[in-house]
């Protein structure tokens, strides 16, 4: 299934969450499962967390839009608490929007060793994103070189959620965007009441094509 | 096993250990005096975000601990299986206290204000229940319990992380964690059985004992030990056989690790604490009856704390006639240095205190 990203006078406006622009982009439901047991690291995870529920959200609503500068993507998920604290055995709420590096890489193992994915990381506490660069679980490093903007706002049991970054980016790990390109795209959302951190989270099984209009 | 080249299961028994640095308090020594908590707090948690964090803590046995409660709080090992452990919050570790220092010493009203802490009034701390102990008078008691990470030969918490940012050092066996790595998971609070794992919440990243590894590079002893003046913490080599620890562990066995049963096998060791007879109501003495229960030193050092206990008596008996124990004499210390060799460098020779630690 495809998705685009709508060509916009100026994406940078659109990085509130809650603005207005946002409701002139269409948007698309992404189904989302929990992490399979078998893939966690740790064998205490895999353990202890037999018998637990893993990834509370199932679904998240994705709309993306550009303006030749900047791709800006807005997750937004229904979630009952906001977690904006590592506090009493909770965490805080986070989600990412994740590409292959290069072309092609495993999304359920958040890339392999030769294969690197791309994540714009969003976390309720931090006040910047993460630009992050994985090449399997648990490997997952933030990069410096280009910055990834991410602002949440919850309201009313549900998270906005906007991540953007700059079409222009230096290192060779970060997904290259133009206008009229297509990327692969995957999503993953992290429920902190539920203490999902790490891979204890809810994924899209499948990359999602994505196209920059041209 | 995911596709990203790292083993599932990792070896946890052995970790390619060359050597195990270890240490041994004999709890007979101790009397709570809790400098070697503060030794260690002055060292390594002065940074906003380590406030709360006591790496060494005291406390009086039989007492809730801290964090408060931590025994009922699982992780560990049972028959190999990892076991669900809940992480300690904040405020069970007995969050970190902020003081009215400003209002006492600099505003006038150091006559008319005490020192307090701000705030919420605080419900739990690092030694909350010091000397409550239990049993009635005459016949009361209670034990100091020194603890600080048990670097064990099993560590849970290494094996829980997800990222493999916490290791066994192959030269010493000291279990550390790459702060680079850390994300603040917590897994390995979750997993580790003796709750000695804290979060910084500036850094965002877990953080506990480091054995002093800075000072022990230097032969210079942790901090905790080498400033105990009750002169009870041995330092040194589990393997080495000529020196204390070797020796009250493997041979005397009267040295034993803290709740064996969870499974982690810990290399800070404890001579269990002997106690007075009970007193009868008549006030005579009750000589098969020892005043703390043995029924509660088995809960905390496994069955084989009656034979250490048995070793100790006799090994006094054997003094009380006239002859020498070789184990009497360790555990004296006659010579402070003992106790710690190879670590026996004054930190003053490799810069201070400070400098010791500064890498």
């Amino acid at each position: 299934m495809s998705m685009h990203a709508k060509r916009v006078t100026n994406a940078t406006a659109l990085l509130d969450p809650g603005a207005k622009g946002w409701e002139k982009v269409d948007r698309e439901v992404v189904e989302l499962a929990g992490m399979p047991l078998h893939l966690q690291t740790s064998r205490y995870v895999r353990t202890v967390w037999a018998d637990k529920l893993i990834g509370k959200v199932r679904a998240v609503s994705v709309r993306a839009a550009h303006d030749g500068e900047r791709l800006a993507i807005r997750l937004e998920w229904n979630d009952d608490t906001e977690n904006r604290e590592f506090a009493e055995r909770q965490f805080p709420d986070a989600a990412a929007v994740v590409f292959p590096s290069n072309g092609d890489a495993p999304l359920a193992t958040l890339g392999a060793p030769d294969a690197k994915v791309n994540a714009w990381y969003w976390r309720a506490d931090l006040e910047e994103g993460e630009n992050l660069v994985a090449q399997g679980l648990g490997t997952d490093t933030p990069t410096k070189d280009t910055p990834i903007v991410a602002r949440g706002a919850w309201s009313d049991s549900r998270w906005c959620v906007v991540v953007s970054r700059a079409l222009k980016a230096k290192g060779a790990a970060n997904v290259k965007l133009a206008p009229g390109k297509t990327v692969k795209a995957g999503f993953t959302v992290w429920e902190g009441t539920n203490r999902e951190r790490g891979d204890l989270r809810s994924y899209s099984r499948q990359w999602r094509d994505l196209t920059l209009d041209a | 096993m995911p596709k990203n080249g790292k083993a599932a299961v990792k070896d946890v028994t052995t970790h390619g250990l060359q050597s195990q640095v270890a240490m041994v308090f004999d709890l007979n020594k101790c009397i709570g005096c809790q400098t070697c908590s503060v030794a260690c707090k002055t060292l390594w948690t002065r940074d906003e975000g380590t406030d709360y964090q006591w790496w060494m803590t005291v406390n009086t046995q039989p007492g809730r601990g801290c964090p408060m409660d931590y025994e009922q709080m699982g992780g560990g090992y049972r028959e190999g299986v990892p076991q669900e452990g809940i992480l300690p919050t904040r405020e069970e570790f007995g969050g970190g206290w902020d003081f009215n220092y400003d209002e006492v010493f600099y505003q006038g009203k150091g006559n008319s204000v005490h020192l307090q802490p701000l705030g919420k009034k605080p419900t739990w701390g690092p030694n909350w229940d010091e000397d409550q102990g239990a049993g009635e008078y005459p016949n009361a008691y209670y034990f100091y319990l020194p603890r600080l990470c048990n670097h064990c030969t099993r560590p849970s918490c290494v094996e829980a992380c997800p990222r493999s940012a916490m290791y066994k050092r192959p030269q010493d066996g000291i279990v550390l964690r790459d702060e680079e790595q850390c994300r603040g998971l917590q897994f390995c609070a979750e997993a580790c059985p003796y709750k000695k794992i804290y979060f910084n919440y500036v850094k965002k990243i877990s953080q506990h004992c480091i054995l002093c590894f800075p000072r022990l590079e230097q032969g210079v002893a942790p901090a905790c030990a080498r400033q105990c003046p009750g002169r009870l913490v041995f330092v040194g080599y589990l393997n080495d056989v000529e020196r204390p620890i070797h020796k009250l562990v493997y041979d005397w066995e009267v040295a034993l690790p803290l709740h064996p049963e969870y499974g982690t096998d810990p290399n800070i060791f404890y001579i269990p604490p002997l106690s007075p007879y009970r007193l009868k109501e008549d006030g005579s003495l009750d000589k098969d009856t020892p005043r703390i229960p043995m029924e509660y030193l088995e809960r905390l050092f496994g069955p084989r704390v009656h034979k250490a206990l048995n070793t100790m008596q006799d090994e006094l008996q054997k003094v009380r006639s006239g002859k020498k124990s070789e184990l009497l004499d360790t555990l004296i210390v006659y010579r402070w240095h003992t106790l710690f060799e190879p670590f026996t460098r004054d930190p003053v020779e490799v810069g201070g205190p400070q400098a010791a630690v500064q890498r």
